[in-house]
């Protein structure tokens, strides 16, 4: 297909209407932000006959926030159909596309050391270090710095399901509130002292 | 379209496999001409919750019966209690007559490496960390740090995580081999494993996601040629391990991606030279009911013939 007949001018942006049937929901604070710091770049694509934006409509949304009066416009002369299908073709390819790791790693890095840091960009801090996270798996030092590298008393407690109708569940817990003691370990050994079994809680005994 | 080429890895376990015909699990795991990895265990636990006994006699016997199948065996353990651990792991191998893997348990002393490790074992296996009680990321990583830290220092030693099913606790640490139920374990709920090879995240697809276009995993689904319809409605549960395997295989590819290579140790429980042991290993524990999931891959879902490869086995 050859290409679209198109022109392209400045417009109020009175003139341009959101396309009535885009189904796309996207960040206009994203496109914001990039105006502010980059300024309004590219245009806006729009079918001629209706003034509906069939490429940018979140782009002109962003612009009326950011209180521009106009915005570059490549008009197509296109009928309604074609413009249905373009606005969505736009989206879904976009849908479609990845990012390379390293090489979007590399680009985040290099403009993150930049007095103006990741301003304009889409990127926050923490996307970079996730991009990060994902090239590189954390050290062990990493790793103890969150976690910890020594098990606590609590981590070698030992979780144990029995499995009562709800009388005998009852009636234990009953027994085991009976018993004193700062922790299940405690008022179980005091069960089983009572019971005569067990090595360890018939050795408290001694 | 499942682009992912590599052998199947699958953990087979005695309990379940005991009267089934493994050279036929071969066969049907065998994709493009690539035979699958597998490994063995003697599912004990899973015996001891139907009321059984897994020996190591029996065990042994089963192992006997398929001498060049695995490329290891894990040993029969004792949970909570290294010395009983020790001395039945080497009661098993005498009456196994093969060495096998031992298994160090969560809580045990980072010595207990060291003792296996002066028998001369270099593949060792981790185990007790798929209890119900080891929710905590940070609970079972305080305990592994000083065990990897122990591994650092011993760089021919080499780990197998027993059911570490957790996509990003296969990340985070330098295991050889993992085994794990996860790639399946949803398919009851209706919860399918799609592993985001860009995002690097193992996501979890709701039966009721399926109505939606705009949910990523469905985007994924699509991108594979799985109509994520499949997974919705007429929900085929067979489908939902099918997508999961090839998850977990295409999660396999993208640690080793980034993690670079892992050499197989020198161990003698090691029966098979592998030859594609640079990088993690990811074994897909598996019931006999359940095994044909391994290769009833997406390709054959999106060209709905999964029942061409499907093979069941009774």
């Amino acid at each position: 297909m050859p290409i679209t007949q198109q022109y392209e001018e400045a417009v109020p942006l009175a003139q341009l209407t959101e396309h009535p049937s885009n189904p796309r929901r996207g960040s206009v604070q994203v496109i914001a932000d990039s105006i502010e710091a980059n300024g309004f770049y590219g245009a806006v694509i729009a079918q001629r006959s209706t003034g509906f934006v069939v490429a940018g409509n979140h782009r002109l949304k962003a612009a009326r926030e950011q209180g521009l009066d106009s915005v570059p416009v490549v008009w197509l002369d296109i009928d309604d159909e074609r413009a249905r299908r373009i606005l969505l073709v736009d989206n879904r390819s976009s849908d479609l596309a990845g990012y390379d790791d390293p090489e979007l790693a590399a680009l985040l890095t290099s403009l993150a050391g930049s007095p103006d840091a990741l301003r304009g960009t889409g990127f926050a801090d923490d996307d970079l270090a996730d991009v990060l996270a994902r090239l590189n798996p954390p050290s062990l030092d990493e790793l103890a710095a969150r976690h910890g590298d020594e098990p606590t008393d609590h981590d070698m407690l030992t979780s144990m399901i029995l499995r009562l109708d709800r009388p005998t569940a009852n009636d234990l817990r009953a027994a085991l509130a009976s018993f004193p003691g700062d922790d299940d370990s405690q008022r179980v050994r005091g069960l089983m002292r009572k019971a005569g079994v067990g090595t360890l809680a018939l050795a408290d005994d001694t | 379209m499942s682009d992912f080429r590599g052998p199947v890895r699958a953990l087979t376990s005695y309990w379940y496999y005991r009267d089934i015909d493994l050279d036929g699990i071969v066969s049907m795991l065998t994709e493009d001409g690539v035979r699958p990895t597998l490994v063995a265990d003697s599912g004990a636990f899973s015996a001891y919750t139907a009321g059984a006994d897994v020996t190591p006699k029996l065990y042994g016997d089963w192992l006997d019966q398929w001498p060049d199948l695995f490329d290891y065996a894990i040993t029969l353990d004792v949970i909570n209690d290294p010395d009983a651990s020790m001395r039945s792991h080497l009661e098993c191998q005498q009456i196994v007559g093969r060495p096998l893997v031992p298994v160090i348990h969560y809580g045990e002393p980072v010595e207990t490496l060291q003792r296996y490790y002066d028998l001369g074992h270099r593949l060792l296996a981790l185990g007790g960390l798929a209890l119900r009680d080891m929710y905590s990321e940070g609970k079972r990583l305080r305990w592994l740090i000083p065990v990897f830290r122990w591994v650092e220092q011993h760089p021919d030693v080499r780990i197998h995580g027993l059911g570490i099913g957790a996509f990003k606790q296969m990340w985070k640490l330098p295991w050889w081999s993992v085994d794990a139920t996860s790639w399946a374990s949803g398919t009851a709920y209706g919860l399918t494993a799609v592993f985001d090879d860009e995002r690097g995240e193992m996501k979890r697809y709701n039966r009721a996601d399926a109505v939606s276009h705009n949910e990523r995993p469905a985007r994924l689904l699509r991108a594979r040629g799985v109509d994520p319809s499949v997974l919705a409605g007429k929900y085929v549960r067979a489908w939902s391990g099918s997508v999961g395997a090839d998850s977990y295989r295409r999660a396999e590819r993208w640690i080793r991606q980034r993690r670079g290579p892992i050499t197989p140790p020198d161990d003698p429980a090691l029966t098979v030279r592998v030859d594609d042991g640079c990088g993690l290993r990811i074994h897909l524990a598996t019931w006999s009911g359940d095994i044909g999931q391994l290769v009833g891959a997406t390709d054959a879902l999106s060209r709905g013939g999964m029942e061409k490869r499907w093979i069941p086995v009774s």
